[in-house]
C-alpha cells in the first residue's frame, strides 16, 4: 500500500498528494503514516518566536511546505488542528498577542488580504496586540501592496521593509520573513530519501523478488542501489549542484524526484503503482535498463513537456550519460577484450544485461542500420551514468584513469563546494590559488586577450576606445590588486547566508579605494565558466549568457572609475606580448600647453 | 499648408518634385542614412547651436558646421603615415617626409610644420593618431575619406559630412541627408527639452568623462577657421506632436542611466531611430484614420516575435502588420491628395489651376500644352511623383532604420518582421526601468507606450484573429531571454522582475 501513496506524489497522477489537506486523509485511507521530515526549519522558527514572538512572513515557492510550518507552529501553541482545518483564519492567543495565521495568503479574499496587510503594518510599526503569522507567495504579497499604495499610503513603507527582507535574508528587525525558498534541497533530499527509503522496508518487504532471485522486480532494484552509501554520495552530489546554482527544488517537486526515480518505467503507464504490477511487466524480456533510476532521475519516463520542467530540466543540463572521453567509452564498447574481469566488475548492474549488449555491439559493429546506433547510443548512456552513480574512487584501465568528473557537466563543482563554500562557511579564506585562477579568468574577459598565468598579476579593468560593455578592449583604465594584505583593494569572495545552515549564496566583490564598488554573483556555473576560461577556453564556447554577465559587471566597475577618480589626459593603451603572454604598454600623454609625450 | 508651402519654396528651391510629403511630415530623410548617421548629424546640429548657447532653441533654423578639413586630412585621407614611420629615416627626415606628404593632398593653404614642435617623437605621433583612428566610426566601410568620423566624445570631437571631390569641401547630403536636423528640430519643439539640454551640455559640453579626447584631437590642428557658413536647417510641419515629448522622455530617463557616457550612443541612436519612425507612422494613421484594433483606437502597433523555432501566428501577424505599417504613408499621402485635389475641381480656367497647384504644391510641368483639363491625367501624373519619392524614401526608412535599431529582421523567414533583438532588449530596459518592475507590468508599458504586442493580453485586442497560445508562447519566450540576458530576476513561483541594474544618477 505505501508505493500507492508514494505513486500519488509522481508527475503523472492527479497529484493528489500534492497539497497538505489531501495528504492526511488518503494516508488514513490507504492506512500508512505520512511521510515527514525534519529539517530544522521548524526548529528553528519555534525557537525565534519563542524568544520574541513577532509577525511572520513565510515566503516560498508551491510546495516548500509553508503551510505545513504554520500548521506545526499552530499546534505547537496549543492549537487544535480540528479548528485549523475548519477555520478560514484560524487564531489564538499566546501571552498578551491574538495570533492570527493565514494559511495561503493567496487563497483569502481580496478584501481580507488589505486588512491582513494593514494588520501586519500596524504588529510592525504600531505595536498592537493582533500578531500575523503569514504563508505567501512574496510575489502575491508585495502585487497585493503596489495595488493598494494609493489608498494605504503606509504600504509603501511595508513594501520596501519586505524587499529589503528578500534582498537580504539576514536581516533582523521586526519582522521575521522566512524565504524556504533560500534552504537547501541536497538537505531535504537526503531526509526524505532515507525517510522514504524507510517506508518501503517497512510497508513494503513481502515483495516475492526479496526471496527468490529469479524474480526481478524492478522497484526494489533500485531501492537496494538507493540504499548503498556510495550511491546516495553521488546522489547528493548531483542534487548539490543545483542547490550551488542558486536553484532551489520545493519539497513537493523532491517527493515527485524520489517517487519517479523509484517507481518510473518507459512504458505506458510511466510509473508502477505496486510489485506485481512491476513483476509483471518483465515476465516478458522488456528492456530492464527502462525501470533504472540512473535514467529516471534524468525523466527519461516522461513527456518532453515534463522535462522541460523543474527538478528535470536542472538535472538534465548536467549531462550526465552524454558527458564522457574517449578512454571511458573505449572501456565500456572494448574493454572487455583486455580487461574483461575489471570490465565486468565495474559494469556489472542489476538493471544491465551483458548477453542483450553484446548482441547489440555485434550488430552495431557488423550492420549499418540506423536503428543498431540507437540501440548502442542508449547502452552508452546508460552505462555512463552507471559508472557516473557507482563512482567510489579512480577507476585505473591499463594506464588510463577514470573519474567521475569525467561524466558531468561541472568540472568544478567538487572544489566549487570543498574549496570555496565550505571554508566561507566556516569562517575561513579560500586559497589564494583560487582567487588568483578567477582573477585570471576576470582578466582574459576584461581584456579580450589570453592573458597567461605570469601575466596574471592584477585585476587590470580594460574597456575599448567607445564603450565599457566591448568584448575587445585596448585600454587599462586601472588595475586592482588582489591577494595583499593591508591595502584598501582587492577581489574579496563574501558569503550570504539562507534560512537554514547549508544554503547559501556567493558573491565575487571588487574592493577599490576601501569601498565595494561591484559585485558580481558567483554561482556554480560561473564558477565553472572562470576556471575554464583560466584553463584556456573561449568565453562563448560554454556560456553566452555568462559572458554577458561577465561583462556587465566589467561596466559596472568602469562606471565607478569614470565617475570617481580624477581623469587626465593620458591614454594608456595595451597589447599582448604573444610570446610571454604578458601586457605591454604604450602610454601617451597631453600636458595642458598641448604638448604630447610619451607619460 | 499654404503658409508651409511658402516656407519649403522660400528655403529649398533645388525642391523639384512636389511636396505634400514635406507638408505631412518634413524635409527630409534619405535612406542612406542609418542610425548612426542620424545621431552624428544630430549631435552636430547639437554642437552649433550649443557654441551660442541656443540648444533646442526651436526660433534658431540655421547651423555652422564643423569641417575641421586639416584636422581630417591628417586622420582619414593619410594611409602613408605607417610606411614613414616603418622606414630606417632618421627622425628629422620623417618629419619631412610627414609634413610634405600631408601638404601634397589638398590644394587648401594648410601646413604642417607645428607638428614637430607638438610631439615628442614621431613614434608618439603615431600613437596619438593610431588612437584617433581607432576611436573612429566607419573605418570599416568603403565610404570616402570624408565621411569617416570620430567617436561622439563630446562637441568638440563632431565633424559634418562634406564633398571630397572639389576642394571646397563643401557640405553634401549623401549620409548627411537631413534627418539628424529632423530629429534636432522634433527634439527642440517637445515639452521637457530643456531638462534634456541641460543633460546633453553636462555630457557634451562640459564633458568629465571624455575632455581628454577634446585636448588629443586639437594637437594636431593648427588652423582655426574651422567652420562652415551658416546652412539652412530642414523642415518639419508639425510645431509639436506627443511623439516628440515621449521621444524626449525617453532621451532623459537614457542620459540620467548611470553607466559611462560612451555606452549612451549606441542606445540614444537606436531609441532615437524608433520614434523617427514611429512618427512616421503615427502622423500617417492620424491622416488615414483607420485602425487595426477592435476599439477603433488610431494607434499604431507592432506585433513583435522573440525569435521562434519554426513559424507561427506571432510571426504571421508580424509580417502582415510590418507591410501593412510600411505602407501607411503613402496610403496617407494619397487620401491628402485625393481629398485637396476635390477642392479644386470647380476651377475651370487650366492657367488658374495649374499655378494654384505651382504654388501649393511646388508642380509644374512644362510639357502640358493641352488647353483641355484632363483632370483624372493631372492627378494621376502629379500623385506618380508624389509615390516615387516617398517609395524611395520615406517608405524605404522604416526598414533601415528599424533594422539597425534591432526591431526588423529577415532571420528564419524571407521577408521582413518586427523581431526584438537582444541590444533591443537591452535599450527598452534601460530606459523604461528605473530600477524594477514587475514582468507583467513591463509587457503592459510596452504596448501602452509603443504599441508592442508581445502575449496574448494585446494580441487579442486586434481585429483580426491570431492564435492566443502563440503568442502565449511568445511572452514566454521573452521571459527567458531577459533572464539569459541577466535582466531577469524570477523569485518564488515564477513571480519575476524585470531589473535595471545600472539605475539612475
Amino acid at each position: 500500500m505505501f508505493f500507492k501513496l508514494l505513486a500519488a506524489y509522481a508527475p503523472t497522477s492527479q497529484n493528489k498528494a500534492s497539497y497538505d489537506e489531501h495528504v492526511s486523509a488518503y494516508v488514513k485511507k490507504l492506512g500508512v503514516d505520512e511521510i515527514n521530515i525534519d529539517n530544522g526549519l521548524f526548529k528553528k522558527l519555534r525557537t525565534t518566536f519563542i524568544s520574541q514572538p513577532k509577525p511572520i512572513i513565510i515566503s516560498g515557492s508551491a510546495g516548500d511546505g509553508k503551510t505545513y510550518l504554520l500548521r506545526k507552529l499552530f499546534e505547537f501553541l496549543g492549537g487544535d488542528s480540528a479548528i485549523w482545518r475548519k477555520d478560514y483564519i484560524p487564531n489564538l492567543s499566546h501571552h498578551d498577542f491574538n495570533i492570527k495565521f493565514i494559511k495561503d495568503f493567496t487563497e483569502i479574499e481580496k478584501q481580507d488580504k488589505v486588512a491582513t496587510l494593514e494588520g501586519l503594518y500596524k504588529s510592525i510599526n504600531e505595536e498592537s496586540k493582533d500578531l500575523y503569522i503569514i504563508a505567501a507567495n512574496d510575489g502575491i504579497l508585495t502585487d497585493t501592496l503596489r495595488d493598494h499604495l494609493k489608498e494605504n499610503e503606509e504600504f509603501s513603507k511595508l513594501l520596501s521593509l519586505i524587499e529589503q527582507h528578500i534582498e537580504d535574508p539576514s536581516l533582523e528587525n521586526d519582522l521575521l520573513l522566512l524565504d524556504l525558498s533560500q534552504t537547501s534541497s541536497v538537505k531535504n533530499f537526503e531526509l526524505l530519501l532515507n525517510e522514504i527509503l524507510t517506508s518501503c522496508d517497512r510497508y513494503e518487504s513481502d515483495c516475492p523478488s526479496l526471496t527468490n532471485l529469479d524474480i526481478f522486480c524492478p522497484i526494489h532494484s533500485n531501492i537496494h542501489l538507493l540504499k548503498q552509501k556510495h550511491i546516495q554520495k553521488q546522489l547528493l552530489t548531483t542534487i548539490r549542484s543545483c542547490d550551488l546554482n542558486y536553484n532551489h527544488i520545493t519539497l513537493r517537486k523532491l517527493f515527485m524526484l524520489i517517487a519517479n526515480m523509484i517507481l518510473g518505467y518507459k512504458g505506458e503507464k510511466k510509473i508502477f503503482n505496486s510489485c506485481e504490477l512491476a513483476i509483471e511487466h518483465y515476465k516478458i524480456p522488456n528492456k530492464k535498463s527502462d525501470a533504472s533510476f540512473y535514467n529516471n532521475i534524468f525523466a527519461d519516463n516522461l513527456s518532453k513537456s515534463k522535462r522541460a520542467q523543474s527538478p528535470f530540466k536542472e538535472l538534465r543540463e548536467l549531462k550526465i550519460g552524454y558527458e564522457t572521453t574517449n578512454n571511458i567509452d573505449n572501456f565500456i564498447l572494448f574493454g572487455d577484450i583486455k580487461f574483461s574481469e575489471q570490465h565486468t566488475k565495474e559494469l556489472s548492474d542489476p538493471f544491465f544485461d551483458f548477453n542483450a549488449f553484446n548482441g547489440a555491439k555485434e550488430n552495431y559493429l557488423n550492420e549499418s542500420e540506423d536503428d543498431n546506433s540507437t540501440k548502442i547510443q542508449n547502452y552508452l548512456i546508460f552505462l555512463r551514468r552507471h559508472l557516473f552513480f557507482n563512482y567510489q574512487q579512480e577507476i585505473h584501465v591499463d594506464n588510463i584513469t577514470i573519474n567521475s568528473k569525467d561524466l558531468i557537466t561541472y568540472e568544478y563543482s567538487e572544489i566549487f563546494y570543498n574549496d570555496v563554500i565550505l571554508p566561507l562557511q566556516q569562517s575561513t579564506k579560500v586559497s589564494k590559488q583560487i582567487v588568483k585562477e578567477l582573477a585570471l579568468g576576470l582578466n582574459r574577459v576584461f581584456l579580450g586577450e589570453l592573458l597567461s598565468k605570469d601575466g596574471n598579476d592584477r585585476l587590470y579593468i580594460a574597456t575599448s576606445l567607445t564603450g565599457a560593455m566591448s568584448k575587445l578592449s585596448s585600454e587599462v583604465l586601472s588595475s586592482i590588486a588582489f591577494n595583499q594584505k593591508h591595502i584598501n583593494q582587492g577581489i574579496h569572495l563574501k558569503l550570504l547566508n539562507g534560512f537554514d545552515d547549508e544554503y547559501c549564496k556567493i558573491n565575487l566583490e571588487i574592493e577599490f579605494e576601501g569601498n565595494i564598488i561591484a559585485k558580481l554573483e558567483l554561482d556554480l556555473h560561473m564558477f565553472e565558466f572562470l576556471q575554464r576560461i583560466a584553463d584556456g577556453i573561449l568565453p562563448t564556447s560554454f556560456s553566452v549568457e555568462y559572458y554577458e554577465r561577465v561583462l556587465t559587471f566589467k561596466a559596472q566597475i568602469i562606471n565607478y572609475i569614470l565617475q570617481n577618480q580624477e581623469l587626465d589626459s593620458s591614454f594608456s593603451l595595451f597589447t599582448l606580448n604573444d610570446s610571454e603572454g604578458n601586457l605591454q604598454f604604450d602610454e601617451i600623454q597631453v600636458g595642458d600647453n598641448g604638448y604630447v609625450r610619451e607619460s | 499648408m499654404l503658409e508651409k508651402a511658402r516656407i519649403l519654396k522660400e528655403r529649398y528651391n533645388s525642391l523639384s518634385t512636389p511636396f505634400l510629403q514635406e507638408i505631412l511630415w518634413f524635409h527630409r530623410i534619405k535612406a542612406d542614412q542609418d542610425k548612426e548617421l542620424l545621431t552624428l548629424e544630430f549631435l552636430n546640429v547639437c554642437a552649433s547651436h550649443a557654441m551660442v548657447d541656443k540648444l533646442f532653441d526651436k526660433d534658431l533654423t540655421t547651423a555652422k558646421y564643423r569641417k575641421d578639413m586639416q584636422v581630417r586630412n591628417i586622420l582619414y585621407n593619410f594611409p602613408e603615415l605607417e610606411s614613414i614611420v616603418n622606414s630606417s629615416d632618421e627622425e628629422y627626415i620623417q618629419w619631412k617626409n610627414i609634413e610634405t606628404a600631408l601638404q601634397n593632398k589638398l590644394e587648401l593653404p594648410y601646413t604642417y610644420g607645428y607638428l614637430r614642435d607638438r610631439f615628442a617623437s614621431v613614434s608618439v605621433f603615431f600613437t596619438t593618431i593610431s588612437l584617433l583612428r581607432k576611436a573612429s566610426l566607419g573605418m570599416n566601410t568603403s565610404r570616402r575619406w570624408t565621411s569617416k568620423f570620430l567617436f561622439p566624445f563630446s562637441f568638440e570631437t563632431l565633424f559634418i559630412d562634406v564633398d571630397n571631390r572639389k576642394e571646397s569641401f563643401s557640405m553634401d547630403r549623401r549620409f548627411f541627408s537631413r534627418g539628424g536636423e529632423v530629429l534636432y528640430m522634433m527634439i527642440s519643439r517637445a515639452e521637457n527639452a530643456d531638462i534634456l539640454k541641460k543633460l546633453m551640455q553636462d555630457i557634451f559640453q562640459n564633458p568629465t568623462q571624455n575632455k581628454r579626447w577634446g585636448s588629443l584631437l586639437s594637437t594636431i590642428r593648427n588652423n582655426e577657421d574651422i567652420y562652415s557658413d551658416d546652412i539652412q536647417l530642414g523642415f518639419l510641419s508639425a510645431e509639436s506632436h506627443e511623439v516628440f515629448d515621449q521621444l524626449v522622455e525617453d532621451l532623459i530617463s537614457l542620459l540620467k542611466s548611470d553607466i559611462p557616457h560612451n555606452d549612451l550612443f549606441e542606445h540614444f541612436a537606436s531609441i532615437s531611430s524608433f520614434y523617427m519612425v514611429h512618427f512616421i507612422l503615427t502622423v500617417a494613421l492620424q491622416k488615414k484614420q483607420t485602425s487595426l484594433l477592435k476599439s477603433g483606437n488610431e494607434k499604431i502597433v507592432y506585433p513583435v516575435e522573440l525569435l521562434a523555432p519554426r513559424s507561427d501566428h506571432v510571426r504571421r501577424s508580424s509580417r502582415q502588420i510590418y507591410k501593412i505599417n510600411e505602407n501607411l504613408p503613402l496610403e496617407a499621402l494619397d487620401k491628402v491628395f485625393q481629398d485637396y485635389m476635390s477642392t479644386l475641381t470647380n476651377i475651370t480656367d487650366k492657367e488658374e489651376l495649374l499655378k494654384k497647384i505651382e504654388i501649393e504644391l511646388n508642380y509644374k510641368d512644362d510639357d502640358d500644352l493641352n488647353e483641355i483639363i484632363d483632370f483624372d491625367e493631372l492627378k494621376s501624373k502629379i500623385f506618380k511623383a508624389i509615390a516615387k519619392k516617398a517609395k524611395s524614401d520615406l517608405l524605404t526608412i522604416h526598414r533601415i532604420l528599424l533594422k539597425g535599431t534591432g526591431l526588423a529582421s529577415v532571420k528564419k523567414t524571407n521577408s521582413y518582421r518586427y523581431l526584438a533583438s537582444d541590444s533591443w532588449l537591452k535599450t527598452l530596459a534601460l530606459i523604461n526601468i528605473d530600477s524594477r518592475m514587475p514582468f507583467n507590468d513591463f509587457i503592459d508599458k510596452l504596448y501602452e507606450k509603443y504599441g508592442f504586442i508581445i502575449g496574448s493580453k494585446h494580441s487579442i485586442l486586434l481585429i483580426e484573429t491570431y492564435s492566443d497560445n502563440d503568442y502565449k508562447k511568445n511572452e514566454a519566450r521573452l521571459f527567458e531571454r531577459l533572464r539569459a540576458l541577466g535582466l531577469l530576476e524570477s523569485k518564488s513561483d515564477g513571480y519575476a522582475y524585470v531589473i535595471n541594474r545600472y539605475g539612475r544618477k
